[in-house]
């Protein structure tokens, strides 16, 4: 189906048109498809947002649904741009993307990004400043460009460090490990569930390292390292673990969107994660959480 | 060198130079000297994202000037039409303690070189390409490798590739012109930056970056190799 006017297209998309992956096909493609961005009240967010979607509407996307102040001025680089107000006004399928500069707060869209596949949630780092945002934009409508195209699949979860320049992996093609059949039985859950009491009400962490003897061991993150959110220390890194674990004193056992972008970015990572909802006395649930790179997103077990 | 003494100029007020000036503005350059002797044509938008149809046939300067101020008043954008070569250097660059060299010329980015490593005055400089799906940037100071260790001179106009020809895709020339910004602001604030005395290469993919460290080597106007 052509879209829009030959003369029109090579005008303005002459420079495009030229690289492979996109040619006449593909931007043909671009003018009927339709992006939705969401971003939280960050200045971070609000302008990476605003710059990712003038290079969409720039490239010829066909349709953009953006609630922003901003939006308004975009059919000024493409007259022929459609703005949705709604995404019922989107075209199927539509890639929806959500910029967030912190990720607490943000399993709603994780839980709402399960169901749509075409969906991404992108989370900065907290090293990331306002200056960052132009680059972060373009990243991002790249993201959107190439899974619209078909070149890339489009990731679930993307955490961005400009400060790490092998960031953003978000995927990892190594084999999930399995754990074992019934993880209350295995000799290191007794280190695990005792150093989540002690830590309760916070949260604890570590990893399971598997030994050349093949006997797994539990490394407890230091107390500074989980008052909060679990970060571990790099040197826990080096020897790629079996596992990471950490607690949710008093909660329930779904991996946050911060949970899920730690493990997926960090490159050294192995893709399995445990999720352990503690009370002060015992661990009253888990599960363990795989990452498919194949399907672009968590996926877990139930225990 | 403080931030508030700094003027920084864009060199090339295009596909890289647009999203470095949003960057260096952002990040809190005082000043900025905008230098391009292009106009705004139709087949700039889908790349260079200040500009829209309404500034169709400004100047790119003026028109880059108007959208940045648009968005922080307080950054003082001075405007010098003119092309850098050699003949136009010293007043282009007049006043100027870091250069973002983003045009399409070879020749200048060499220029941009060896203005910024020559001595005795401090000054910096970040020098960008993009092309296709690809792109690379390197920050140069007197103390550090420089363009010419790894290029040593200009290659003829016929065996450059150009976005006429190759293509460019707008998103991977706004990531390179932004991070190359952000490593320039970086060495001008006397901060560690991955590009700064490497070559850095933007994978197709997009923000994965790979610095390849170049060795100081060169005869680059230093007075002796370096």
């Amino acid at each position: 189906m052509l879209v829009r006017d030959p003369s029109h297209l090579y005008e303005r998309h002459g420079r495009q048109l030229l690289v492979t992956g996109v040619q006449f096909d593909g931007q043909q493609q671009l003018f009927a498809l339709g992006a939705a961005i969401a971003h939280d009240t960050s200045q971070l967010c609000t302008i990476a947002a605003e710059a990712a979607a003038r290079y969409l509407v720039g490239a010829g996307l066909g349709h953009l649904l953006a609630p922003s102040a901003w939006a308004r001025t975009l059919t000024d680089i493409d007259p022929e741009l459609q703005l949705a107000d709604t995404q019922a006004n989107l075209p199927v399928p539509c890639v929806h993307i959500h910029l967030r500069q912190r990720p607490h707060g943000a399993e709603a869209e994780l839980a709402w990004l399960g169901d749509h596949p075409r969906s991404c949630l992108l989370l900065w780092h907290s090293s990331s400043g306002v200056a960052d945002a132009v680059a972060l934009g373009g990243a991002v409508a790249q993201l959107v460009l190439d899974a619209s195209l078909g070149l890339q699949p489009l990731p679930a979860v993307v955490a961005i460090n400009l400060q790490d320049p092998l960031n953003p992996q978000h995927s990892s093609e190594a084999p999930a490990q399995r754990l074992g059949d019934n993880l209350p039985d295995q000799p290191w859950w007794p280190t695990v569930e005792q150093a989540c009491r002690e830590a309760w009400p916070t949260e604890a962490a570590g990893t399971l390292v598997r030994g050349a003897d093949g006997a797994v061991t539990v490394r407890l993150a230091p107390a500074s390292h989980s008052s909060q959110h679990f970060v571990l220390p790099s040197e826990f890194l080096t020897v790629p673990p079996l596992a990471v674990w950490h607690s949710h004193p008093s909660g329930g056992t779904t991996l946050s969107a911060a949970d899920a972008a730690w493990s997926v970015h960090d490159p050294k990572a192995r893709p399995v994660q445990l999720v352990l909802a503690s009370s002060a006395s015992a661990i009253a649930d888990f599960r363990v959480y795989y990452y498919s790179a194949l399907a672009g997103r968590w996926l877990s077990e139930a225990p | 060198m403080t931030q508030v003494q700094t003027t920084i100029a864009i060199v090339g007020c295009g596909g890289l130079g647009v999203p470095a000036a949003w960057t260096l503005a952002l990040a809190g350059a005082p000043r900025l000297v905008l230098i391009d002797d292009d106009t705004v044509e139709v087949s700039n938008l889908h790349r260079q994202i200040l500009y829209d149809g309404t500034v169709l046939g400004q100047s790119k300067p003026d028109a880059l000037r108007a959208a940045l101020q648009a968005r922080m008043a307080t950054v003082d954008i001075e405007v010098r039409q003119g092309r850098l070569s050699s003949d136009t250097l010293v007043d282009l660059l007049a006043g100027c303690d870091a250069v973002f060299e983003g045009s399409d010329d070879a020749n200048s980015k060499f220029l941009v070189n060896d203005w910024a490593v020559a001595q005795p005055r401090r000054r910096f400089a970040s020098i960008a390409a993009a092309i296709g799906r690809r792109g690379q940037w390197m920050a140069v100071s007197p103390e550090s490798s420089c363009y010419r260790c790894l290029f040593e001179e200009p290659p003829p106009p016929e065996l450059l590739a150009t976005c006429q020809v190759a293509g460019v895709i707008g998103p991977v020339v706004g990531q390179v012109g932004a991070l190359a910004a952000r490593s320039l602001w970086a060495v001008l604030n006397g901060q560690p930056d991955m590009a700064h005395g490497a070559l850095v290469r933007l994978s197709p993919r997009g923000l994965l970056r790979t610095p390849v460290q170049i060795a100081r080597d060169c005869r680059c106007g230093r007075g002796q190799p370096c």
